[in-house]
């Protein structure tokens, strides 16, 4: 029993290792999707700016699109279709890395309370290892 | 992850704490190249205010009109009142001089403002970071002192 008892702490080790490994790749994976989240909001903003703009200039605004060293005109309509569309775009892939991170989240909290659980039986299993040698000297003596 | 002020940094690791540590200090950089950003945007804008100024009763002015880095063509101002100006995301709006500058202005104080508050973030983060290193300042000296006194102990039991 003296034997069996202590290969298995060795297992819990290495699984907890693992444990930890993963949660630290969780909020790594995290990190990036916030910076991700971030670009997105600077390019709504830029749009953002646009469609102020242009809202601002009224029906007769005078629009050109800067296409290599061309400057186009642009049919006025066409333009605020434009910019509406690729808000949408944006706000649709910020709602998607919004879904993400919140799975994320609830991976890295079920894995937390995994690991504190198992934190917590190592700490009784080792405390009880201690009383039984303690025992076992005090039975010896 | 929480932040220094929900949880108790004096319950973190050393390791933690240094992880920490990097965190703040990435960010920081990463805030302080944005704002260095913002100060250059704000900075061409309001040059291009003053050139509006400039351009102001230049109405058949002659000038130099450059055709590549090195290579300008002699011309003339034709229109001084309609200035074609950049809003952004590549397209150009056609406005009177009075409203270029009134687009700039409204564009400087969006500038201003973001940057006022990206100021303001890297302050409290900057903040942070300090209370985070006396931490692990603290825990270190706590560490060799605890190492000291049981050095001691040993070499005074032997």
């Amino acid at each position: 029993p003296g034997e069996g008892s202590r290969a298995a702490p060795q297992g819990a080790m290495a699984a907890a290792d693992e444990d930890m490994a993963v949660y630290r790749k969780l909020h790594g994976d995290m990190q990036q999707l916030l910076q991700t989240k971030g670009t997105f909001a600077e390019q709504k903003k830029e749009n953002e700016l646009v469609k102020d703009e242009i809202d601002l200039a009224g029906e007769e605004a005078v629009v050109y699109k800067l296409i290599g060293p061309l400057l186009l005109k642009q049919d006025l309509d066409a333009v605020k279709e434009n910019v509406d569309k690729r808000l949408e775009f944006i706000g649709g892939e910020m709602d998607k890395v919004d879904r993400q991170v919140a799975a994320k989240q609830d991976e890295q909290k079920k894995l937390a309370d995994k690991i504190r659980e198992q934190q917590q039986d190592m700490r009784a299993k080792a405390a009880e290892e201690a009383r039984k040698v303690y025992q076992e000297q005090q039975g010896a003596s | 992850m929480a932040q220094p002020g929900a949880v108790d940094i004096g319950q973190l690791s050393l390791e933690q704490l240094n992880s920490l540590k990097q965190e703040h200090e990435s960010t920081i950089q990463d805030l302080s190249s944005k704002h260095e950003a913002m100060r250059a945007s704000e900075l061409r804008l309001k040059e291009s205010r003053k050139a509006l100024e400039a351009l102001k009763d230049a109405e058949g002015q002659r000038m130099l009109v450059p055709l590549t880095q090195s290579l300008y063509v002699p011309g003339e101002v034709k229109d001084s009142d309609q200035v074609l100006v950049d809003i952004g995301t590549g397209y150009y709006l056609e406005k009177s001089a009075q409203g270029a500058t009134d687009l700039i202005d409204r564009r400087l104080d969006v500038v201003t403002k973001l940057e006022a508050n990206v100021q303001t973030v890297v302050d409290q983060k900057q903040q942070n970071l300090e209370t985070i290193i006396m931490m692990m300042q603290f825990k270190m000296q706590q560490i060799q002192a605890r190492k000291e006194a049981l050095d001691k102990q040993q070499t005074d039991t032997a």
